[in-house]
């Protein structure tokens, strides 16, 4: 031990006022902040426990010392922005968009089966074979408004049912190759590519978590940012500048990938802290549900209207892989499907016209299989269900490749992957986000045109 | 002596040193050998010269981060012998932290009587958990030990802040990961298997015969043993899942008092005969029939490649060479996969030089990099718990990764989390921090006595030892040269670009 903290313990209370109360108000922040199931889906009974620790920290209001401005939306852009959303563990998107007419459906599924759209409680028809889950029932306005496609049968052509392989390979934009040489992400490979839509803009791409993710490795310009508003140098406001050169000058000279990150995370101090999140006020009535994912989607929007050049946000959401007590109709796959359905619904609302210039895609990195195992769940399985929505989606339908439930042909067990994934994301980056190479983001791969964007 | 059953793997020539500068460094070994509570005489022997820049980088790799008293240590002891020391975690006297642990009365408890606690609910004592880990990282004196514990943790990956895992997580910290960290690797993978707490989390309790449920089957070949690339098939994970069937543990409506002890539900299990992996395993098997798996598992060429690379990815560097992991595989076949003695392989002063990691840097991960500051500041943690809610920011924060690989150990998985780094390392350099009881004068008194032109570089030294490149230091030291007066902000500041600076991110 270099010095006794234990001696100086009398000094706290000679701190200035100031101090303590900053001190005070971290806490409450990170509490808060911490206390979010950020990690891990279904976690409604530890929430509501750990909300009382937060409760308990007590501690006064957080006051912002500096007025912040908002950015005013600039004109409008060519290229869509791209929100990617992986729901990651595999979601059951039998239980998404529901193919209430198949024969083999009811039967196969068992308990986990959903209602069909004459019965109490049953799926929304949505084309008269397939159905959406009353848990999703917020998505409807969107469909039916034209703004979103489902697309069932979609995955990954390649065969693995690792959660962490399949993510790889769909991230990476490369299936079928050793999982070991992939090692940039489809999203990262096209910003390196384009040439940025504001050539000042500092963050190109940004993903709204803790971790960077596969499907923007070796993006320019591109970092993860748990918290969109928090995004700032702390201790002494007299000095931040000149810190900040340091940190500049220190990392300047680094390697990949250290380098890149240091320089966006310093550019981007700038862009975000212009932008004023704590009061952000949605449009068009949107509520967002109050968690951690309705909260990133909320300040994605915010993001987004400020116009700072931001093209591609990735925000995941995970907890997905329901092995046990998978409960689609009032369990934890039901609550799930209601967040994510909220979330994208108020997304929507809240971003109204500048919704024709943004295309939001949700994947998982698998389906589930399609009969219940025995702890009324599901085990890993093939294809699944693609979410697409934005102003220039060819929305109001299902897209699908059905060749039925019959377990005799079912890619073992599975719902075979009938339409490729790399499909729908080429069309996307081609039509919606301008990119005129796209095809060569995905390579080994032949492109079929689904017609799901203009 | 040490009996080292891998020695003669470690055979060869002497590689070179890469740095011409040696500094014998024979000052009171002996001494202060006796005072980490070596003998005499095996210290004795192993006082030899060390390059300078070579042993807080071994050190690094071999602990939460380096401090000027572990320097000192391997300087008198001797890479190996400071290893040696290391690696029999028991004989090491640690009763600093032993006293910080007191408070945990829960601690070492089982599941059923922690969830029997008077005034805690689990989520309560699952929290003071993370906390207990933080505790254990920062003061341990058993640092090579904790390194290998936290590698263990994200191999044998569980999510710990859910149901039953809020307790059961830190049951089986206790018994499986702590206990056999250094034992055989046979051992450790058949009390992974029987944990309560991984049988909760991936789910082997809710497999029973006739309706298999096949998440763990997958993942403990996947990911615990074998490798994603492993010789494995789907059927294989089927059949393995047959075999598990039956594994569950005592459930609180079973009994309050057996809760969360591992129970073979014999009538849950399948007793038809399975095929998988080139085995044959005959109907009217029990217990036996997932064990015999687990024992093919735990000697597979393909486990131990697997698993010894990622070990040595751990210890020597994200492109480990290609003979140190040879001789570590080696070392695991002649000792039947006894970790104490791969990790010894893979720490010898011959496989560092090898391994080059002053050439081959890691970048720590968040939660290495806190611990790494409070390590070298010793900025004391009374109220860990609070301490870990101000690590949640940071992206890493114990039994918090949902997914059974573990967190990633990989520099593009943490270098754009370099924000929540810069935000903690300010608050702590400042003595801002709300969460301990350290004040700016007890940052300035870290410098000791030291004039302000020599700040950057005293604080270089305490926080890295000298691994610090001249060049980080001299441009914090002309920050620190723009003030005229030596004020607990410049103090405070200095600690914070130190600990902001990539010099001291790496490892």
């Amino acid at each position: 031990m270099q010095h006794t903290p234990e001696a100086n313990r009398g000094s706290a209370s000679e701190e200035p006022q100031g101090c303590r109360d900053f001190k005070q108000a971290e806490r409450r922040r990170l509490i808060e902040a911490a206390c979010r199931p950020f990690f891990r889906a279904g976690l409604s009974a530890g929430k509501a426990r750990l909300s009382r620790a937060g409760a308990a920290a007590g501690a006064g209001a957080l006051s912002l010392a500096v007025p912040k401005v908002t950015y005013a939306a600039s004109g409008s852009p060519t290229r869509d922005v791209l929100v990617f959303v992986m729901l990651r563990g595999g979601m059951d998107g039998l239980s998404l968009c529901v193919p209430h007419a198949d024969p083999d459906y009811a039967w196969q599924r068992g308990g986990l089966a959903l209602p069909g759209p004459a019965q109490t409680g049953g799926v929304t028809d949505l084309d008269g074979f397939f159905g959406l889950a009353p848990a999703a029932s917020a998505l409807l306005t969107a469909y039916q408004s034209g703004d979103l496609a489902f697309i069932q049968t979609a995955g990954s052509t390649d065969p693995s049912r690792s959660h962490f392989d399949a993510m790889k390979f769909i991230e990476g934009g490369v299936p079928n190759q050793q999982a070991a040489s992939v090692t940039s992400g489809w999203l990262g490979r096209h910003l390196a590519a384009m040439p940025p839509v504001d050539p000042l803009a500092p963050l190109r791409g940004a993903a709204v978590d803790y971790t960077f993710p596969l499907t923007m490795a070796s993006a320019p310009a591109s970092l993860s940012i748990p918290e969109l508003e928090n995004f700032d140098f702390t201790g002494y406001q007299s000095s931040t500048s000149a810190r900040r050169e340091v940190l500049e000058d220190l990392y300047a000279r680094e390697s990949q990938p250290l380098k890149g990150a240091a320089q966006a995370t310093l550019d981007t101090v700038d862009v975000l802290g212009s932008i004023d999140f704590e009061n952000y006020s949605p449009s068009g009535g949107a509520v967002y549900p109050d968690t951690v994912f309705g909260n990133r989607f909320k300040s994605a929007a915010a993001l987004i209207k400020a116009g700072v050049g931001v093209e591609a946000i990735e925000i995941d959401r995970g907890g997905w892989d329901h092995h046990e007590n998978m409960g689609p109709i009032d369990g934890e796959l039901a609550e799930m499907l209601e967040e994510l359905s909220q979330t994208l619904a108020a997304f929507r609302a809240d971003l109204g016209a500048v919704m024709n210039n943004v295309t939001v895609v949700a994947q998982s990195e698998f389906g589930r299989r399609v009969d219940a195992n025995g702890s009324a769940g599901t085990d890993h399985g093939r294809g699944g269900c693609m979410l697409v929505m934005g102003g220039n989606v060819n929305g109001g339908q299902v897209l699908h490749d059905w060749i039925g439930l019959d377990p005799a042909i079912l890619d073992d067990l599975a719902l075979p992957v009938r339409i490729d994934y790399r499909d729908i994301l080429t069309e996307i980056l081609m039509d919606r986000v301008g990119n005129p190479n796209a095809l060569a983001l995905f390579p080994n791969h032949t492109f079929t045109n689904h017609n799901v964007v203009n | 002596m040490t009996n080292r059953p891998c020695s003669e793997v470690d055979s060869g020539s002497e590689p070179s040193l890469s740095t011409p500068t040696r500094r014998a460094v024979l000052r009171g070994g002996a001494a202060l050998a006796a005072a980490a509570g070596v003998a005499n005489t095996a210290a004795a022997q192993a006082v030899d010269l060390q390059p300078a820049p070579l042993t807080p980088w071994i050190l690094g790799r071999a602990s939460f981060g380096v401090t000027p008293r572990m320097v000192r240590q391997m300087e008198a002891l001797g890479v190996e012998g400071w290893i040696d020391w290391q690696l029999e975690p028991q004989s090491i006297d640690d009763a600093a932290l032993d006293a910080k642990l007191s408070s945990f009365e829960w601690l070492g408890q089982t599941a059923a009587q922690m969830r029997a606690h008077p005034t805690k609910e689990e989520w309560e004592i699952a929290h003071e958990g993370r906390g207990v880990r933080l505790l254990r990282a920062t003061f341990s004196e058993r640092q090579l030990f904790e390194r290998i514990v936290e590698f263990w943790t994200d191999h044998f990956n569980i999510y710990g802040s859910d149901d039953d895992l809020w307790t059961l997580k830190l049951v089986d910290d206790v018994d499986v990961i702590r206990s056999l960290a250094l034992g055989k690797f046979r051992d450790l993978l058949h009390a992974s298997a029987k944990s309560p707490a991984m049988i909760a989390y991936l789910n082997n309790d809710s497999n029973v015969a006739g309706a298999p449920q096949e998440n763990y089957a997958r993942e403990v070949m996947e990911l615990h043993t074998l490798g994603v690339t492993g010789p494995y098939t789907e059927n294989d994970v089927r059949e393995l899942a047959r075999c598990f069937t039956g594994w569950n543990f005592w459930k609180m409506w079973e009994s309050t008092t057996q809760y969360g002890i591992f129970r073979f539900k014999s009538w849950q299990h399948d007793t038809g005969s399975k095929q998988l992996l080139g085995l044959q395993i005959p109907a009217g098997g029990g217990l036996s029939d997932a064990e015999t798996v687990l024992d093919h598992l735990a000697s597979h060429p393909s486990t131990i490649d697997f698993v010894t690379t990622k070990l040595a990815r751990w210890l020597l560097g994200y492109s480990p060479p290609a003979a140190t992991i040879e001789a570590a595989k080696a070392c695991w076949v002649a000792t039947d996969g006894d970790i104490k003695e791969i990790v010894r392989t893979l720490l010898s002063r011959r496989s560092m030089l090898e391994a080059k990691p002053w050439a081959n840097p890691k970048f720590k991960r968040p939660f290495h990099w806190a611990v790494s500051f409070f390590r070298a500041t010793g900025i004391d943690l009374p109220r860990s718990g609070d301490t870990i809610w101000t690590l949640f920011g940071t992206g890493q924060v114990p039994y918090q990764w949902p997914a059974p690989n573990g967190y990633p150990d990989a520099v593009g998985a943490w270098a754009s989390l370099l924000m929540p780094r810069w935000q903690r390392a300010a608050h702590l350099g400042l003595g801002w921090e709300w969460s301990t009881d350290h004040t700016s004068a007890d940052m300035r008194a870290l410098l000791d006595g030291a004039p302000k032109e020599e700040w950057a570089q005293r604080i270089a030294d305490l926080l890295t030892s000298g691994t610090m490149p001249r060049r980080e230091v001299r441009r914090i030291q002309a920050y620190i040269d723009t003030f005229a007066n030596p004020t607990d902000q410049i103090v405070g500041e200095a600690f914070e670009l130190v600990a902001s600076s990539p010099g001291f991110g790496r490892y």
